[in-house]
């Protein structure tokens, strides 16, 4: 089940679900002062991953063949999930279940992905194929409400203070939105051709990120520096009758796009472990799901302590790291032994 | 195998049929020698058997014939029925006596003949209670298979139309039939589904329902198809599936069946097509009342009450002051008595059906709310969520259970409880497949081309162009290009 084969168009759409889901968990604190600079962060994040997703375009790009290899993928897969679950967290209980039990829900959506990653991969990529015409519908019922509420008068200069806001929130983003390692492991299970589909929906990817972030600054401006998660915020305050607000449906909607993302983490997890020894591939599962939940509850714990800039750079290094240069070493390394 | 020796073939099967005393045995002279005209009383058609068999071999000219030879002149040139049988074992007499043939055994003759003589009592055609249709026929399968399957010929003229008869069940020896167009269906879903069959390890079949846990995957949705409707079983195997017909139940099996089919009708085809995509969506939104709307309400009312408009709140607010439940237990009674008076309805005699009624609505509607046991709100909820499950009726089981288990998480655990487990029954119903093939197709994986019988329905004249067969459905593991 691990190793079943997906369409390339469902290797896309995943692709575009684990791109949009994080974007509801950054915060405001650390998006720093100016959400009209964090929109050209938002562009710079964009071709930033289309660079980093060069392997992709590539054939015979296998990284699991080697152990050395796998153990350092998976992990970096243990520490993206962790951390992953940790600002989902962090975001349901800071807004809509204050009085929530973190550890609780964290360990709950773990399950849950894992359960996803159980069932293998075609179940994943279908499930995503059914959650991504309700993630656009209810990404554009959003979009479409939040115009009533746009005032052209919160327009803010770009670069105003600046560009240390600009690379400092393209660190952010570009942590927050890390997907292009899952996509080379799944890459494998795929058929199809690909670089047109991925390139088609990470456009439409940064089509609807690029409206939320204008629509955050037009239509809350300032106020939404004072708030923890501005996009949240953003369909808190918008109405659409009969709803008075309409974070339910954003809450929803990113919520089961990060289910996703966790669950192809998951999935990329259990791949290593099958390829790393086959003779204890059970048990390296096992093992590296304690080991995801004890860091999650450890960085729900001592997040303050641990330092969410650490993690924050620590991500988009690895992303660096996982996405181009060991992959394209492996390529090379392939192609020498193909030569000989 | 059959004695040429009558009195032992007599003896063996009066051992075999001891103390049954529907068994009877006709001896007859047929020239020089004997004969016995063996059949069970109730099941055969007494004067068919007497002016096609037995008038016909007692008025027959005697002609010094002996065994064999005696047999087949009977067989040839006396004998006037039309379904005629050789059998040669034993176990084939008991098989026909059971289907209801009269069976002849001669003195001297190595083989027996089975008239189709069938005269039981069976349940005439009439419209199926369980899938009305405004248009289409009004006949619906009955008991007695073979009635099905003239059902199923006079609708599919076609010689490529197969009917292949298996047994099932070790004490009940129930005949089934597999009804199949051999140029479309796939030989190896066939061959696996004849394979599940053989395998079975019931003793007794007496409904579609004993065998569909055999021919399924164990799971929340289901992906075997049961219709009562010929109409219906004969549009399915046009698209290359398998029709199981089970003697002594009116519901057929179709194999494979997928998720979004249990949201098609056979009026979606023959109404316009604008009505129909009408209808179709209106199921799309049963379907999310009927399992979401309790739960979202309990979540919202009970966690995220500030997202309720005002006026809608004062009204919740001041219903639940009054009553001496939660909502949640007040939706979950609600959900008991409904469920306990549904079952009552199905189970209760014809008579008593109306006092059933009375009583139901009184109680949950009338006199709980104004006793303010419960609030007017909540049995709003519940009754539109069953309502809705209605629209849906091959898959109320599941919406039943699935909405229980929402009323729960959504009163313990808010939006988010329900948004999980709405993730996990999706990975549920996508890791699903039903023979190679995805109960979720042609959703996931998506096909475009498919999203005209799926989102609309669009024009026959468009339809028809489709070259639809299950085995090109995306994700199949036989899917085979698109080919006009």
């Amino acid at each position: 089940m691990i190793n079943n084969k997906i369409s390339s168009s469902q290797l896309a759409v995943l692709s575009f679900l684990m791109f949009m889901a994080p974007l509801a968990f950054i915060r405001s604190d650390d998006l720093n002062n100016n959400i009209t600079d964090s929109v050209f962060s938002f562009i710079t994040v964009v071709l930033i991953t289309l660079l980093l997703s060069i392997p992709l375009f590539m054939k015979n790009v296998i990284i699991v063949e080697n152990k050395f290899i796998s153990l350092l993928y998976s992990l970096y897969f243990v520490f993206i999930i962790a951390t992953d679950i940790t600002a989902v967290t962090k975001m349901l209980t800071n807004t809509v279940i204050p009085d929530g039990n973190g550890i609780f829900m964290a360990l709950s959506t773990l399950l849950i992905a894992i359960y996803g990653a159980v069932k293998g991969t075609e179940a994943v990529g279908r499930g995503a194929d059914i959650i991504f015409p309700f993630f656009l519908l209810g990404a554009f019922f959003i979009i479409l409400s939040a115009l009533q509420i746009i005032r052209p008068e919160e327009y803010v200069i770009p670069f105003e203070n600046g560009y240390e806001d600009y690379f400092d929130n393209t660190v952010l983003i570009l942590s927050a939105v890390s997907f292009i390692p899952m996509t080379i492991i799944l890459k494998e299970n795929s058929n199809g051709k690909f670089t047109i589909k991925y390139i088609i929906f990470i456009t439409a990817a940064l089509i609807i990120g690029l409206i939320f972030l204008l629509e955050t600054q037009f239509c809350l401006g300032y106020y939404a520096l004072t708030q923890q998660y501005p996009i949240y915020t953003l369909s808190a305050v918008t109405k659409a009758e009969p709803l008075k607000r309409l974070d339910l449906i954003f809450t929803v909607i990113f919520l089961m796009a990060s289910v996703i993302r966790m669950s192809v983490s998951v999935l990329c997890l259990f791949k290593l472990a099958g390829k790393y020894s086959k003779r204890h591939t059970g048990a390296l599962r096992i093992a590296s799901l304690f080991f995801t939940a004890a860091l999650t509850v450890l960085f729900l714990c001592f997040e303050e302590t641990i330092g969410f800039q650490l993690t924050v750079y620590l991500r988009a290094a690895m992303l660096f790291i996982f996405s181009l240069p060991i992959p394209l070493i492996i390529k090379l390394i392939n192609k020498g032994r193909a030569a000989k | 195998m059959i004695k040429e020796n009558l009195n032992e073939n007599l003896s063996l099967l009066k051992e075999l049929f001891k103390n049954a005393m529907d068994y009877t045995v006709r001896e007859l002279k047929v020239g020089s020698g004997s004969a016995a005209l063996l059949s069970l009383d109730g099941l055969i058609n007494k004067q068919q058997t007497s002016i096609s068999i037995l008038n016909p071999i007692l008025s027959a000219p005697v002609i010094e014939l002996t065994g064999n030879e005696q047999m087949d002149f009977l067989s040839e040139r006396v004998l006037a029925t039309v379904d005629k049988v050789k059998i040669y074992k034993i176990s084939d007499i008991t098989e026909k006596l059971f289907l209801g043939f009269s069976v002849l055994l001669l003195d001297g003759c190595g083989y027996a003949l089975a008239f189709g003589v069938q005269g039981f009592e069976k349940r005439s055609v009439s419209e199926p209670e369980n899938e009305i249709m405004q248009q289409g026929s009004k006949e619906g399968f009955v008991e007695a298979f073979l009635i099905n399957l003239s059902m199923i010929r006079r609708r599919m003229r076609n010689t490529e139309l197969k009917f292949e008869m298996l047994t099932v069940g070790s004490e009940s020896k129930t005949p089934l039939v597999l009804c199949y167009l051999e140029n479309k269906v796939s030989k190896k879903l066939l061959s696996e589904i004849k394979k599940r069959i053989e395998s079975t390890e019931l003793k007794t079949v007496f409904a579609a329902g004993y065998l569909s846990g055999f021919l399924k995957h164990s799971s929340m949705f289901g992906n075997i198809g049961l219709t009562e409707r010929p109409d219906t079983l004969c549009g399915k195997i046009a698209e290359g599936r398998v029709g199981i017909i089970i003697d002594g139940t009116p519901n057929a099996i179709i194999i494979p069946h997928l998720f979004i089919e249990n949201f098609q009708t056979l009026d979606d085809y023959a109404n316009r097509p604008m009505y129909a995509t009408f209808t179709r969506w209106i199921r799309y939104i049963a379907f999310f009342i009927a399992v979401f709307l309790p739960g979202l309400y309990v979540a919202i009312v009970v966690h995220r009450p500030e997202l309720i408009p005002d006026v809608l709140l004062y009204k919740i607010a001041s219903e639940e002051a009054s009553t001496p439940f939660s909502v949640m237990w007040e939706l979950l009674l609600v959900n008991l008595l409904y469920e306990i008076m549904r079952e009552a309805g199905l189970r209760a005699p014809k008579s008593l059906g109306q006092a059933v009624s009375i009583v139901g609505a009184l109680v949950i509607g009338d006199t709980a709310v104004q006793s303010g046991l419960i609030g007017a709100t909540s049995l709003m909820v519940i009754a539109s969520a069953a309502i809705s499950g209605y629209a849906i009726q091959k898959m109320y089981e599941q919406l039943s259970l699935i909405r229980l288990l929402l009323i729960f998480i959504g009163g313990f655990f808010g939006v988010w409880g329900i948004v999980l487990i709405t993730v996990l029954l999706i990975y549920n119903i996508c890791s699903e497949e039903n023979f190679g093939i995805p109960v979720t197709s042609p959703i996931a994986p998506f096909s475009f081309r498919r999203m005209g019988d799926i989102l609309v329905r669009l024009p026959w004249r468009i339809l028809n162009k489709e070259n639809v067969n299950i085995r090109n459905m995306p994700g199949s593991e036989e899917e085979i290009k698109y080919d006009k």
